[in-house]
């Protein structure tokens, strides 16, 4: 029988052994396709469910004054975060189950309904400790848990912001551990003086377009808040630093396993501004009572800009909160625009840019005289003085101090617009100044080329330039445009750039920026023909008949120049009178180290509404600088706007800002040349140098008053 | 030939004929099936689960007991007994479904104090004797219809009671262990034939009129494992993007992110998808290396029947091969998504102690027939 039947039995066992092993070659395939063919877009697919990856937001950088204090910081804010996940599996834990609920939303216009968890009951139930702490403040969104339930659920759950620090202490100290409630530290921009600088400093908000960050492996983060006005919007890519991320490997049901891969990320540098708080402070105080106005300072041996202020402003803290932002969007008085950079017709002041383009191209002698009949007969039409019986026959300086326009009229025409250009742009006028601001003005200054372009069937005539000589007309400048012209004078025509950082730092010490002085242009006016400028001008204040007077400060020799544009027109939606007053001024006289522009809109005239605005600025800043006093700063509160001009600035007869210069109060012309070293006394310097500390980035609330400096 | 047949040998050459080399695959195998489980279940929040594999290891022990005592046994002898083994299996089938635990909606096991027992994985074996006495003990008649249906109904009878537990993958196996067996016992190809289409038709009908319809999902997802992506489909997702994330070398032992993190679900990875496991962390390399070791473990169970002294022993070497087959290729065809989802496991990897013993047994059987072979 065997031989028989091994012979049977080997041919179907063969066969069978062949079948077997053709199944596993099709096992063989199928892994080959799957382990090699396919294996990248596997592993692909098993990154993207077992990652998460987190955005880390960096520290927004620091916006600090020239000496280190901070005017926009960071402060540590504290919220309550929810993880749903872990929430839900502790509940189930304590009640053996979860209680449902039914989740009703709109899925592409058609309604859904849905049994979920419960979270809202969870929650509540979960936050009962925290309850107790914070009472009724807990509120829970239930649509928006019930959202995040659905959509994202394994991301945490913002439940309350701003937790007080009181708050945060007690429950620290009582230390109610719930799994899944968390109390999370989020930095919080924080502008530390209120409306102090509120137009440089600027506030920041949400993107309104997607602002994408390049993270260091390519991917990109929504920023989560961006400069959205002044320094904020236009050094923003200073102070937003780059963003971190933490790639975390969760497991199947999104519960975080391990840190895979961590950045850190890196702030944003430190933008010191070359604005001084405390002369900022100063000028505002100084603006008080002004309806809408700005007021420039600056070091004209410089050009850092020591102030900017603009009235009315804001609380850039307070902008955040809806109600408050829609009254300041609509508030007809324009509290967000920086009205230091945006453009008015310089009336009076402006006759300062006319005597120097024609003592630059000497189109008449330095004692050139002219006689005022009261007005002028220019392309065949009167052109009125202020003074109508006129002001007789007066010379350069004499036509300054008392703001003649005749003299002016005729003094623009024989100069001819093209110098008056050639000059004013030289000085800055209708140009941007590369200020690093956003929505700075050019201003406009006119040229024949201007003409041709902005009103091609116009041409450049006399009238144009007699109207021009009083800054009426085409004539646009902004404040800060005519803080430069003041110290163009004040330097003997030697202009700076005006500039408002004075240094980037980046965390790691690096400068990214440090301010240098720039000297713009210098005007070729002969010394004689400067003195006779500067001289009006320091006769505006200081003689009897000049237009300034009330800017006179005791002991400190002030030099300036008054204006005030005639204004009729469309003003917060209502026809008014809406006169542009000037003061732009420099001092000290003889050895000239700031200047400064206050111009009031709706204001009756630039000698009583600015001037004594400035003398009250430099009045305080050289009090400030001799006497090493120190200055409280102060959270300012927002200014409010008003059609109205200025309240009446009290005239009250002040001190000499340093008694001990009692002196000084005695100008003499003849030594100034002699002496044309910048006056390194009136620097300003903090009182105690050695406690000049470079403030760093800190948490503390720095709500309400602080003393800065105190001296030993 | 046949004068030097009727001495049997002695135990020094029993021991001495062993298949040394199959032995060695087999416990192999079992190894490194006791490491995979190690890896599959060492982040398990379930502590019970975590020592699973000391325990797979104290089966494999008790399986390589059997596998011992079954290989020097003379597989003739074994035989004689074989209607009674059958009965028995009956016997325990019907008492599972009287007696059994329930698990999952399904009655499979035997729960004695710390005793458990799958009736079921050890009544495939005594299917495997039964027809391997049967079928030959027909003698002439082997071609004869009736042994054709008395080896079916044997078999259904099988299928029926664990089909009633239910245990679909289980019930699945017994019909190619027949179908193969009668093949090569030489039943007559027509009624293979109808066997087959008799068997396609009742697959059919019991998939619309018998099954449950979580179990037809889990059978079709296969086809389609988009379609049910939280279900059985995601199973299969999951299963399938962590063999081909393994790649050629896989992410190394203990480092299978899917089978870590629990997207390949931990409750199934060190049973039935244990292969998942490797495919992961052992890449293509170790498919292929866990492949040979199948193929080889086959051929040297088909090679021993073919050498084998008789058609008793070759039907016993061939039923034990085919289940091994049936399981190899149910199990790892499943994780890749070649053939439906049902719960069987792979052949000495799987944890699972009465289906590691009845492997290893299966080997004690192999290694009988090969001891008890045709001296040469």
């Amino acid at each position: 029988m065997n031989s028989e039947d091994r012979s049977r039995q080997t041919g179907p066992i063969l066969l069978v052994a062949a079948i077997f092993m053709s199944g596993l070659m099709v096992l063989l395939f199928r892994l080959y396709q799957l382990q090699i063919g396919q294996a990248e877009a596997y592993a692909a697919q098993v990154g993207a469910q077992s990652t998460r990856t987190i955005l880390l937001p960096p520290a927004r950088g620091l916006i600090a004054d020239r000496w280190g204090v901070p005017l926009a910081e960071h402060r540590g804010n504290f919220d309550i975060d929810l993880y749903l996940l872990e929430l839900k599996s502790h509940y189930r834990k304590i009640h053996g189950g979860l209680p449902k609920t039914r989740d009703t939303y709109l899925v592409a216009g058609v309604r859904k309904t849905e049994i979920v968890d419960d979270i809202v009951k969870i929650a509540d139930e979960s936050l009962g400790p925290y309850r107790e702490v914070l009472g009724d403040r807990i509120h829970i969104d239930r649509d928006a848990l019930m959202l995040h339930q659905r959509i994202r659920e394994q991301l945490p759950f913002q439940l309350k912001g701003d937790l007080k620090f009181e708050e945060l202490a007690v429950l620290m100290e009582r230390n109610p551990v719930v799994p899944g409630i968390r109390i999370t530290a989020r930095p919080l921009r924080r502008y530390s003086y209120g409306a102090t600088a509120a137009h440089v400093v600027g506030y920041v908000g949400r993107p309104e377009q997607a602002l994408l960050l390049t993270r260091d492996d390519g991917g990109t983060f929504e920023a989560e808040s961006t400069g959205k006005d002044g320094v904020e919007l236009a050094s923003d890519e200073y102070l937003q630093g780059d963003p971190g991320y933490r790639v975390l490997e969760v497991d199947n049901l999104g519960r975080v396993q391990r840190l895979l891969h961590e950045d850190l990320p890196r702030g944003g540098s430190t933008v010191y501004l070359t604005l001084d708080l405390r002369v900022q402070q100063i000028a505002e105080k100084a603006m008080a009572g002004v309806g809408r106005g700005a007021c420039v300072v600056l070091d004209c041996t410089t050009g850092e800009i020591l102030a900017m202020v603009s009235v009315p402003n804001y609380d850039p803290n307070a902008l955040s909160d809806p109600t408050i932002w829609n009254s300041v969007i609509k508030d007809k008085t324009r509290p967000l625009v920086n009205r230091a950079v945006s453009a008015y017709p310089p009336g009076s002041t402006f006759k300062t840019v006319i005597a120097l383009a024609a003592m630059t191209y000497k189109v008449v002698p330095p004692n050139y005289s002219f006689s005022c009949g009261g007005g002028l007969f220019v392309a065949d039409r009167f052109k009125q003085c202020w003074s109508s019986s006129g002001h007789g026959t007066v010379n350069l300086q004499e036509a300054i101090k008392i703001s003649c326009n005749t003299y002016f009229y005729n003094l623009g025409v024989k100069t001819g617009i093209d110098r008056v250009f050639a000059v004013g742009h030289a000085i800055g006028l209708g140009d941007k100044n590369d200020i690093p601001l956003p929505r700075v003005s050019p201003g406009t200054l006119p040229s024949r080329e201007w003409m041709r372009a902005t009103y091609p069937r116009d041409r450049w005539s006399d009238g144009h330039m007699a109207n021009a000589a009083i800054g009426q007309g085409y004539v646009l400048v902004t404040p800060l445009q005519m803080a430069m012209v003041a110290a163009a004078v004040a330097n003997s025509g030697a202009i700076y750039k005006p500039q408002l950082i004075q240094r980037i730092i980046r965390p790691d010490g690096e400068a990214e920026f440090e301010f240098k002085p720039e000297l713009r242009g210098r005007l070729n006016i002969d010394p004689k023909a400067m003195d006779v400028i500067r001289k009006g001008m320091w006769a505006v204040v200081n003689e009897a008949g000049g237009t300034g007077k009330r800017a006179a400060v005791p002991g400190i020799a002030v030099a300036g120049k008054t204006g005030t544009a005639q204004f009729k027109g469309q003003v917060g939606g209502e026809f008014r009178t809406d006169n542009k007053t000037w003061f732009i001024a420099f001092a000290p006289f003889e050895e000239p180290r700031y200047a400064a522009c206050v111009m009031v809109e709706g204001g009756t005239a630039g000698g009583v509404d600015c001037a004594p605005r400035v003398r009250d600025i430099f009045y305080r800043m050289f009090r400030l600088i001799r006497r090493n006093e120190n200055y409280e700063l102060a959270y300012t509160q927002p200014q409010a706007g008003n059609f109205r001009g200025s309240s009446a600035f009290p005239d009250e007869p002040t001190a000499a800002p340093d008694e001990l210069a009692a002196e000084n109060v005695a100008v003499s012309f003849e030594g100034q040349e002699e002496n044309a070293v910048p006056h390194e006394e009136d620097r300003m310097t903090l009182p105690d140098r050695s406690s000049v500390q470079r403030r760093s980035p800190s948490l503390r609330d720095t709500r309400g008053r602080r003393q800065f400096w105190r001296s030993r | 030939m046949a004068a030097a047949g009727p001495k049997s040998p002695s135990l020094i050459e029993k021991i001495a004929r062993v298949d040394w080399l199959l032995l060695a695959v087999a416990g192999l195998a079992v190894g490194s099936g006791v490491v995979f489980i190690y890896s599959a279940t060492w982040t398990s929040d379930n502590p019970e689960l975590r020592d699973y594999y000391v325990k797979q290891l104290y089966h494999s022990i008790i399986g390589f007991g059997l596998c011992g005592t079954l290989a020097l046994l003379d597989y003739r002898k074994l035989l004689r007994l074989a209607p009674l083994i059958l009965l028995a299996g009956y016997g325990i089938l019907v008492a599972v479904l009287l007696f059994g635990t329930e698990v999952n909606n399904a009655r499979s096991w035997f729960e004695w104090g710390f005793v458990r027992l799958q009736p079921a994985e050890l009544v495939k074996l005594a299917l495997v004797l039964f027809l391997a006495w049967f079928l030959p003990w027909r003698g002439e008649k082997v071609d004869n219809f009736w042994t054709f249906a008395w080896g079916c109904a044997a078999t259904g009878g099988c299928m029926a009671l664990v089909l009633k537990q239910p245990d679909l993958g289980s019930a699945m196996v017994f019909g190619p262990l027949c179908f193969v067996m009668m093949f090569v016992a030489g039943v007559k190809k027509r009624w293979l034939l109808m066997g087959l289409v008799l068997g396609a038709v009742v697959a059919v009908y019991a998939y619309f009129f018998y099954l449950e319809p979580y179990q037809q999902a889990r059978l079709t997802s296969f086809l389609d494992p988009g379609r049910d992506p939280e279900g059985y489909g995601y199973h299969l997702q999951q299963s399938k993007t962590a063999i081909g994330s393994g790649g050629m070398l896989g992410r190394g032992f203990m480092e299978g992110k899917q089978s870590i993190l629990g997207f390949l679900p931990k409750d199934v990875s060190f049973s039935d998808f244990i292969f998942s496991v490797i495919g992961e962390e052992f890449g293509f390399l170790g498919s292929v290396i866990l492949l040979s070791v199948f193929a080889i473990i086959l051929l040297m169970g088909l090679n021993i029947a073919v050498r084998s002294r008789d058609m008793r022993g070759a039907l016993v070497a061939t039923g034990v091969c085919t289940m091994f087959f049936t399981h190899i290729f149910e199990n790892i065809g499943m994780t890749i998504g070649v053939t439906p989802i049902t719960g069987i496991p792979l052949p000495f990897i799987s944890y699972g102690g009465t289906f590691v013993v009845t492997c290893l047994a299966g080997i004690g059987l192999l290694q009988s027939v090969h001891i008890h072979r045709q001296p040469r």
